[in-house]
């Protein structure tokens, strides 16, 4: 119990150190930044317009208030900056590491080599104007809503959040282990990326099988539905269990997935 | 070789690296399906959920021919060849271009028809099948007519974007990182055009100040044509706007480029 | 004490075989050919502790798969080997936190941050605390002289100096096993001169156990008194590298210079000539015959200088990489 108090200890430590060396690294690269940044500028933007979209149509779709879309759209939001922030860069380098053999250093350090090799760099001015917009959304949508701020609705919106990031790391960081058998793996992750946007949009749209299908099976929909669900109060209550279980059961499953990739490919290479 | 000749050899290398790039163009062709997809779902959940028959001047299958339709001919006007224009810049592969008979320009314009073919051949058939499935399933009022005169105004879009887009390369001319703005424009354009959504939602009052750009040519015109939501004079007046837009885009690409040159030759490359 | 005990250790690995062109590509979906290579077959050797052991051979020897399996990045197909007493595949974090790897071409520190930003890190990682670490670190940097450039952005090192610190944040948790794979690859003479002395020295002060692979003949000549030299994955020679002709060959070099003008066929007779002037001559000469010839000559030929000497060592390694392993 006290060893794995000090590997969490000592995990964290370094993480600190991880975003402090992120910070001062991205800061070298100026033009890029700026280039990033437009390009995330216009796409919130894109994502902006489905809801002028449905605003300006004033019709309950499905049983969703356009505000209600407000406020799961501004989830949306603060999901992609978290994905960009936290995962994005280290998932997309993961390919290049296993090909140029960085991973092999990483192997021989007394740390644990997923967590190197999936958090090892934190973006922070990528979501940052993801972060602003997503939670104007979310806090103008409570007060149309009248959903009070208050302590247990912000503590309970914080925890799905963090229930969804997890879902987040693990089924995204799945296509991408792949690369450990195919090195090139761009077309697995383009379209696992275009899944993505299948949040953009709440769940209710999609027929019930599409539903089940992408909160249980291949969470996708878990990622901004459950959240904000839980906000407006219709989060029903196999949805509230799943909300606790699916982060352990898919990062469980990552990580035997993952041991077993990494497995492999120190088998199977030379 | 002749003059023609050469610049048939650029339209073969086109058509030939788009055989190389097929696995992308399918995988393009794949994920701009979800967002079509995702559009569908929404705009049925729309309608469904309405009284109302009409959104935004729209019927439903107005609206999925619409969505489908726009995500199509986005596809068969879209550009790529930004990126490697900005790497001629960078690493100097325009210099080959100022020593050998033979127009950047041309060039460019050659490879891209060349690339597009192909493509253009691909989506064509695609689009027709989704009209034909919107007319079975939705009862979409398909007609030929409707479909020969969008014709020309797909070939008209993809020239005007061709050179759209050939302005917007000119950029690496005076940016190093051009990377962000390619993407930022590329969404940009996709919006403006109404490659997203119909223009309409935009309101009136937009809507107008959009008229007064080139965008809405690209996509939300010849979607609409499809979809019959314009009188002939309507087309007319419509046809003529993107022939002058063209006729202006290629004085301003004209001018984009002879200022990045004398900037580029001044370096020395 | 051994501190490195390697038994029979192999690594094969398969590989599909693929020709050009699309129709072979077609092919390949439906049947692929599968080929399998022996990178490392049944490799032994033992090392004790602060012993300096060079690895040598030409490439794809299996050289870097042999250390890569020592240090616990691969998995070997058959055979034991033990680094300090752990099995290095299973990866314990006491044997991680006692050995490193440097890897000539690999760079373990932040490509866009100073050196120290990724000591620091390190400082971390092997869980250092301030005092060893600021001690370490001055001591380090005051050997290698790059005490100024700790805070300069790696990439805009010279590659001697981003080898300097890449060696500075693999020693810095003070390691008792040290791996290097090609540690002076694309150095100019002075850098690699100044990181063998370097490790020389360091190796003299602490007793750490170097392991390092290489294929400049210099480097290891220079460090290692043992060298195991492996070639198409198998040990052919294990011992001083000086010594290697002495098993290897049976031949000596007699150099003359001579007093007047001697005919090449007069020469020929005691060995085959290598080179020849008229008034110098180098002769390979049998080494069971060599006491014999060399009095013949003396007696009869106009020498005005006479040498004896070993043939180069490069030869003998040369010769070594042609023989097929087994025959070794």
């Amino acid at each position: 119990m006290f060893r794995l108090y000090q590997a969490v200890n000592k995990h964290m430590k370094i993480y600190v150190l991880f975003m402090k060396n992120s910070l001062i690294g991205y800061m070298e690269y100026r033009a890029n930044l700026f280039a990033a940044l437009t390009m995330e500028l216009v796409y919130l933007f894109s994502k902006i317009l489905y809801v002028i979209a449905i605003y300006q149509t004033g019709i309950d779709i499905n049983g969703v208030s356009p505000d209600e879309i407000m406020l799961f759209i501004g989830t949306y939001i603060i999901m992609t900056a978290i994905y960009t922030g936290l995962f994005m860069d280290n998932f997309y380098q993961l390919p290049e590491h296993i090909r140029n053999g960085t991973l092999d250093i990483y192997i021989t350090k007394p740390l644990s080599l997923q967590f190197i090799a999936t958090m090892r760099h934190v973006n922070f001015i990528l979501p940052v104007p993801n972060l602003i917009a997503g939670i104007t959304m979310v806090v103008l949508a409570c007060q149309r809503l009248q959903i009070s701020i208050c302590f247990m609705n912000a503590a309970g919106y914080l925890l799905t959040l963090l229930s969804s990031t997890c879902i987040v790391y693990a089924v995204f960081l799945i296509p991408q282990i792949l690369s450990f058998w195919t090195v090139k793996s761009g077309a697995i992750t383009e379209i696992a990326d275009r899944c993505w946007d299948f949040n953009n949009m709440p769940m209710t749209i999609y027929n019930k099988w599409m539903q089940r299908i992408g909160v249980f099976i291949i969470p996708v929909f878990f990622i901004t539905n459950l959240p904000s669900m839980f906000l407006v109060d219709k989060l029903n209550h196999v949805y509230a269990v799943w909300m606790v279980i699916a982060p352990v059961v898919f990062l469980t499953l990552v990580r035997v997935f993952w041991n077993f990739a990494v497995r492999n490919y120190t088998s199977a290479s030379s | 070789m002749s003059i023609p000749k050469k610049y048939f050899r650029a339209f073969q290398m086109g058509l030939q690296s788009a055989m190389e790039y097929r696995a992308d163009f399918f995988l393009s062709i794949l994920s701009g399906g979800f967002i079509i997809l995702i559009q569908c779902f929404l705009w049925t959940a729309v309608f469904a959920s309405t009284q109302n028959p009409v959104v935004y001047g729209y019927t439903l299958p107005q609206m999925i021919s619409y969505s489908i339709m726009a995500g199509l001919v986005a596809k068969m006007t879209s550009t790529g060849f930004e990126w490697e224009i900005a790497e001629d810049i960078k690493n100097g592969g325009l210099n080959k271009f100022i020593v050998q008979p033979i127009g950047y320009f041309y060039y460019r314009i050659c490879c891209f028809l060349g690339r597009k073919v192909l493509q253009l051949g691909i989506l064509m058939i695609i689009s027709l099948f989704a009209l034909v499935l919107c007319k079975i399933y939705l009862g979409f009022d398909l007609q030929l007519k409707r479909v020969l005169i969008f014709l020309p105004f797909v070939v008209l879009a993809m020239v005007l974007n061709f050179l759209i887009y050939y302005c917007i390369s000119s950029l690496a001319f005076v940016m190093t990182e051009v990377w962000g703005v390619f993407i930022a424009a590329g969404q940009g354009v996709l919006m403006l055009s109404g490659g997203i959504f119909p223009l309409d939602i935009f309101g009136e009052g937009i809507l107008k100040v959009l008229s007064l750009l080139p965008f809405k040519y690209l996509v939300f015109f010849p979607a609409n044509i499809i979809n019959g939501r314009f009188y002939p004079d309507e087309i007319l007046y419509g046809a003529i706007n993107q022939i002058l837009w063209i006729v202006i885009m290629l004085f301003v690409s004209n001018a984009c480029w002879r200022s990045g040159m004398k900037k580029y030759v001044a370096v020395g490359g | 004490m051994k501190v490195i005990k390697v038994d029979q250790l192999s690594k094969s690995f398969s590989y599909y075989k693929k020709d050009v062109g699309f129709k072979s590509s077609l092919k390949n979906l439906f049947h692929r050919e599968k080929l399998v290579k022996e990178a490392v077959s049944g490799v032994s050797f033992d090392i004790d502790e602060g012993e300096i052991v060079g690895f040598l051979g030409p490439n794809g020897a299996g050289k870097t798969t042999t250390l890569k399996m020592l240090s616990g990045i691969l998995f070997p197909t058959s055979g034991i080997a033990t680094v300090l007493g752990y099995v290095p595949w299973e990866r314990k974090k006491d044997f991680k936190m006692n050995f490193s790897i440097v890897m000539g071409q690999k760079s373990q520190l932040w490509w866009d941050l100073p050196a120290n930003e990724s000591l620091h890190l390190n400082k971390y990682i092997y869980e250092i605390n301030d005092y060893e670490f600021n001690h370490t670190l001055g001591e380090l940097s005051e050997l290698l002289d790059v005490k100024d450039l700790l805070k300069v952005q790696v990439r805009r090192l010279s590659l001697g100096e981003r080898m300097k610190m890449e060696l500075i944040a693999a020693l810095i948790h003070k390691p008792k096993v040290m791996f290097l794979d090609e540690p002076t690859i694309g150095l100019d003479i002075i850098s690699q001169k100044k990181i063998r002395e370097f490790l020389k020295y360091y190796n003299q002060k602490t007793k750490t156990t170097i392991l390092l692979t290489s294929h400049y003949m210099n480097d290891i000549e220079d460090m290692c008194r043992r060298t195991v030299i492996i070639n198409q994955g198998q040990v052919v020679y294990d011992g001083e590298l000086s010594k290697v002709n002495e098993v290897f060959t049976k031949k000596k070099i007699i150099r003359l210079q001579l007093t007047e003008w001697v005919e090449e066929k007069l020469l020929k007779e005691f060995g085959e000539i290598k080179e020849y002037t008229g008034l110098s001559a180098t002769l390979e000469v049998d080494k069971t015959k060599l006491k014999e010839h060399s009095r013949i000559i003396l007696e009869r030929i106009p020498v005005q200088d006479f040498n004896i000497e070993d043939i180069p060592i490069e030869e003998g390694i040369s010769l070594l990489y042609q023989k097929r392993g087994s025959e070794g």
